[in-house]
């Protein structure tokens, strides 16, 4: 394993002079499914961060599309007002988002289970509502002419980090730290770990990221609204990660990618069964159904969630 | 001068009193036992030490610092470890990486270090190996050490969690009752190795057991609870014979 990270700045470059190659080539591809592929590494860099809150820290939490409005909002804004050059105004969306995720996570992070649920529900909620209000990224009327910075390079570079970087977090004593909250709290306190400071860390570490992934997001549509930042979304993404299995990196982008693509394929349903009706997403939930009865555990996870007795 | 230093401690769950005005002084390597009936205040005893508890009066003291209502990472670091009655395991990791995450407690490596893998995050990562595997070798349990926590035998994970609470190099351990439902086989080797413990470690130990052989055998002093309140306090063999013990054990006499 040591050797293995030993080579991963030449790894890295690698990635990154592979991901230089296709993006020269991929804009030619049919336009729907240079789509996909963009919103497909948009939602890994959503699931692997919101894997990092739920799955390796333990702590359920519904306000994933909170964070990556604030990023998408924001980078928007900085881009659309000051011109300023889109990674630094990606960055700037993050850390947004982070500081966002710290504020909520101090008070919030005190609850436990289905208790923190509501109260980063209730967070991404209210979000939402200010978005609606804030004149000066359109409000109610949404947020026009945003430039289109996003590539399939930027996109991917993203990935790239967002997954070296869960991956570092979790082969670490911060990573095991996080880990033994997950398992058992009382235990991981008994063993020096201070479980607040770990859980927040956690925290601003998701919603960072998806402010990120919100920034990418915001500048691949050019257009913003604060309808498309519902409970919704949070949900879409947690969907993703309980069925890649929680807390699996590898499988939750795996799952991030499946069901992405999932719903388009499904498109052909409606020709295929030769209805009026399209059954796309009852197909659609049928097979999550289907997933979750066969593989409780998620496509790749080991750990399943235990029903906590507190 | 003592290690650990209770005075007048009183916890409450409302209006019952778990402890009330506790008193005990703790002197360097000495082997306690605490017994008592269930429900006599025992464990609770244990958290108010380890900060799960806050008392609603008096005041610990451990190795001459307060730590009176401190958080429990925070007296964990000061070097109070201990195990849990019932296991209390990170049951979905490693057997090796639960005692990781104890052995690491004495060595913060910064965000920086972790994300870029610097070669101070490597030897950081292989010291705190080094010592968990040190801990491992002590309980016997090296050769499962990729092994999920969950999988292991009964026995085996009482052990873990004993291994687990010397790797964050504690000087006081709280044992809550190391033998529960380990064979005679079993119980003869947690003596051996609690007394190992104390006489190479120089550990202090303080712990709570119900079967009698173990507290009998390797305990120098023995708490009597009940109540919340100590009603006995002396060597294994003068507990024996006192009346409010076998009381508190047996029943009162019927008069008449």
């Amino acid at each position: 394993m040591e050797n293995l990270e030993r080579f991963r700045y030449i790894f890295f470059i690698f990635g990154l002079v592979i991901i230089y190659l296709v993006n020269i080539i991929l804009p030619y591809i049919n336009p729907y499914y240079f789509q996909i592929i963009i919103f497909a590494g948009i939602n890994i860099v959503l699931a692997v961060s919101l894997n990092v809150i739920n799955g390796l820290c333990g702590q359920f939490s519904l306000g994933h599309a909170g964070f990556m409005a604030v990023g998408a909002y924001f980078s928007s804004f900085l881009t659309f007002y000051y011109k300023v050059p889109f990674p630094l105004a990606l960055i700037a969306g993050g850390v947004l988002a982070g500081l966002i995720g710290l504020g909520v996570g101090v008070p919030t992070l005190r609850l436990r289970g289905d208790y923190l649920a509501i109260a980063t529900l209730g967070m991404g909620e209210i979000i939402r509502v200010i978005l609606f209000n804030l004149d000066i990224v359109g409000g109610a009327r949404g947020f026009p002419g945003i430039p289109k910075y996003t590539s399939f390079f930027w996109v991917y570079l993203v990935v790239m980090f967002v997954l070296v970087s869960s991956y570092s977090l979790l082969k670490s004593p911060q990573g095991r730290a996080i880990l033994s909250i997950r398992e058992d709290e009382i235990a991981s306190e008994a063993m020096g770990v201070n479980t607040t400071r770990f859980k927040i860390f956690a925290f601003i570490f998701g919603a960072f990221w998806a402010g990120v992934a919100g920034g990418l997001w915001a500048h691949y549509l050019q257009f913003l609204h604060p309808s498309s930042f519902t409970f919704m979304k949070s949900v879409e993404v947690l969907v993703m990660i309980v069925l890649g299995g929680l807390g699996s990196i590898s499988g939750v982008a795996i799952s991030a990618v499946f069901l992405t693509i999932l719903p388009e394929l499904l498109r052909y349903a409606k020709v295929l069964f030769n209805t009026t009706v399209d059954p796309r997403m009852v197909i659609y939930s049928l097979l999550l159904i289907l997933t979750m009865l066969l593989r409780p555990q998620g496509l790749l996870g080991g750990y399943r969630r235990k029903v906590k007795e507190q | 001068m003592s290690l650990l230093k209770l005075e007048g401690v009183t916890v409450a769950f409302g209006g019952l009193l778990a402890v009330s005005n506790f008193d005990l002084t703790v002197e360097d390597k000495e082997l306690i036992g605490l017994i008592g009936p269930n429900g006599a205040g025992k464990t609770t005893v244990f958290n108010v030490i380890t900060g799960f508890h806050i008392p609603i009066k008096g005041n610990i003291t451990f190795n001459n610092i307060d730590i009176t209502g401190k958080s429990p990472s925070y007296i964990a670091k000061l070097g109070i470890s201990r195990t849990f009655q019932n296991i209390r395991l990170f049951s979905n990791l490693s057997v090796m990486e639960n005692v990781m995450i104890a052995a690491q407690l004495h060595y913060n490596i910064p965000y920086f270090h972790t994300f870029f893998r610097t070669s101070l995050f490597y030897k950081v990562e292989k010291t705190i190996e080094e010592k968990a595997l040190k801990s491992l070798e002590l309980v016997g349990l090296e050769k499962v050490r990729d092994e999920i926590a969950k999988n292991l035998p009964y026995g085996d994970q009482r052990k873990l969690e004993i291994a687990r609470a010397i790797a964050t190099e504690p000087r006081l351990i709280l044992l809550d009752e190391p033998a529960a439902g380990m064979n005679p086989k079993e119980t003869d080797e947690l003596m051996e190795m609690i007394k190992f413990l104390r006489d190479e470690l120089n550990l202090t130990i303080i712990l709570i057991e119900h079967d009698m052989r173990v507290v009998m055998n390797i305990c120098e002093r023995v708490i009597v609870l009940n109540y919340g309140e100590i009603i006995a306090e002396g060597t294994p063999d003068e507990i024996k014979t006192k009346p409010e013990v076998l009381e508190a054990y047996l029943g009162s006499t019927v008069v008449g």
